[in-house]
């Protein structure tokens, strides 16, 4: 019989009615001394779901009672995520050294670079937008990419991780936060709205930009929340060893 | 260690149709998704604190969600940003901007724009509002519904951003001495502000709040929830691995 007494206080704030469900199946086995690495609990509903000792690639699991998706059993997903990482570095850097957009009206001409947009919303005296944009679209896009490497390379590499732990809460923390796929439409938007009223000259910095884009989405695609953590774990046993 | 897991599932199947990891005091972390017994108070693997559910999680959400709703009125009061064509100023506010495009007849951008910074705004808001309603009430709860809503605003949080980038773009492009200008209004930071604060609203909500419910009416409200027959066990695990064979 499970003692639900034990539980602290103020880790059920708000399961109160978890609680009180504990009470009503008294029966309910405790977990505590077992395997837990077999079982996994949806990520939004909760229900404890126990996993095959195999799972053939390609197999997508989702969750009986909710149907969300948990995850995708890949072939090789380290080599296809180091590869898409590194031609995403290389594209970002593209984009940002080079010209952007560039804009003419009656003889008179601008170019601006990538970076030129978040510097002049800063001279206008728009700080937390110049940041938003900074960190949305260049600086955290470009250290999710670091930490995915420094991540992925020594498990690439058969080697020990010791800070693989550091790397995943970092990429965990920045991940809601990267736009690129917004920006992108949003230039869309941009040169829609002056397509009317001024030539716009498109540069290499912009095609960079939008083929980053794509990189980045798939990247995202294959390090799902799990797919990320699943490496933390492999990297632990891999330093156990 | 396998047998006993496979005597433990044995076990639910006999209790309860469904388990949730939280009927077992187990913790489902929010960062990394393992499993750690409440009890052990920091998480297995990646050493946040343990809890069954978001702490606050309604109040906390709420919060966000009153301070996201008083931002949004200076949002649509200020110009967003202001034109300045041959020594004119022309200031737009969002709404302002929606109307030229129709007046243009430039539908399409029309329809992003309005879709963007006014539509998806207050549909996020509402949705979330409704969603702690629902799950503080605790009964008649559509949990489907719910839980389809709650995937809809968390997918399209960041995508409100949009308006804030396009003003982005023009600041720094549109700067043609002495011809045209365009520069920033007081409007895009508390737009910017809306976003974020929806953003953090949406990642404080629980959504397995409202399955904890139907685990605790499910006899005084079976038809409510579509259950499929299969337990949540070894037993069945072949029935909910939907192989897909892609490549
Ligand atoms: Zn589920
Ligand atoms: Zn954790």
């Amino acid at each position: 019989m499970r003692d639900t007494s034990k539980l602290p206080r103020n880790d059920v704030q708000n399961g109160r009615k978890v609680q009180d469900m504990q009470k009503n199946e008294p029966s309910l086995p405790d977990l505590t001394d077992y395997d837990l690495s077999r079982y996994i609990a949806c990520h939004e509903c909760d229900l404890l779901i126990h996993l095959p000792e195999r799972l053939d690639v390609y197999t997508q699991v989702c969750c009986p009672r909710c149907s969300a998706k948990q995850f995708t059993v890949r072939k090789s997903p380290i080599d296809k995520t180091l590869a898409y990482a590194l031609t995403a570095l290389v594209l970002l850097s593209i984009a940002v050294s080079f010209p952007f957009l560039r804009i003419e009206a009656s003889g008179i001409e601008n170019s601006i670079s990538l970076v030129q947009s978040p510097l002049t919303l800063f001279n206008e005296g728009y700080g937390m937008i110049a940041t938003i944009v900074m960190l949305c679209v260049i600086a955290l896009p470009a250290a999710y990419l670091l930490c995915l490497l420094l991540l992925l390379i020594p498990l690439f590499r058969g080697k020990s991780a010791r800070a693989s732990l550091v790397y995943a809460k970092l990429i965990d923390g920045m991940l809601p936060w990267i736009m690129v796929d917004v920006f992108v439409i949003g230039v869309l938007v941009a040169l829609i709205k002056l397509i009317e009223t001024a030539d716009i000259i498109l540069g290499t910095a912009f095609w960079a930009y939008i083929a980053f884009a794509a990189v980045f989405i798939g990247i995202n695609t294959i390090v799902s929340k799990r797919q990320l953590w699943f490496w933390v774990v492999n990297a632990g046993k891999a330093n156990a060893n | 260690m396998q047998t006993k897991a496979r005597e433990t599932s044995t076990k639910f199947a006999k209790m309860a149709k469904f388990v949730s990891a939280a009927q077992l005091g187990l913790s489902s972390c929010t960062r990394c998704l393992s499993l750690t017994p409440v009890s052990e108070q920091h998480c297995r693997l990646c050493g946040k604190r343990t809890h069954l559910r978001n702490k606050h999680s309604i109040q906390r959400t709420l919060a966000l969600v009153f301070t996201a709703m008083l931002f949004y009125i200076p949002a649509n009061i200020y110009p967003i940003m202001s034109t300045t064509l041959l020594g004119q100023e022309i200031p737009s506010t969002i709404m302002g901007g929606v109307l030229l495009f129709l007046e243009h007849e430039s539908y399409f951008i029309a329809i992003v724009i309005f879709t963007a910074s006014i539509f998806i705004p207050i549909a996020k808001m509402m949705i979330i509002l409704w969603l702690c309603h629902m799950v503080r009430k605790q009964e008649g709860m559509k949990i489907h519904q719910m839980a389809v809503m709650y995937q809809i605003t968390e997918f399209i949080g960041k995508w409100s951003m949009v308006d804030v980038f396009v003003v982005a773009i023009l600041v720094a492009l549109v700067q043609i001495t002495g011809i045209m200008a365009i520069h920033p209004g007081l409007a895009a930071q508390a737009f910017a502000t809306v976003v974020i604060l929806t953003m953090l609203a949406a990642q404080q909500f629980d959504i397995r709040l409202i399955w904890d419910n139907i685990a605790q009416n499910k006899d005084s409200q079976p038809a409510q929830v579509d259950i499929p027959k299969t337990p949540n066990t070894v037993s069945n695990q072949e029935s909910h691995l939907a192989n897909h064979r892609k490549e």
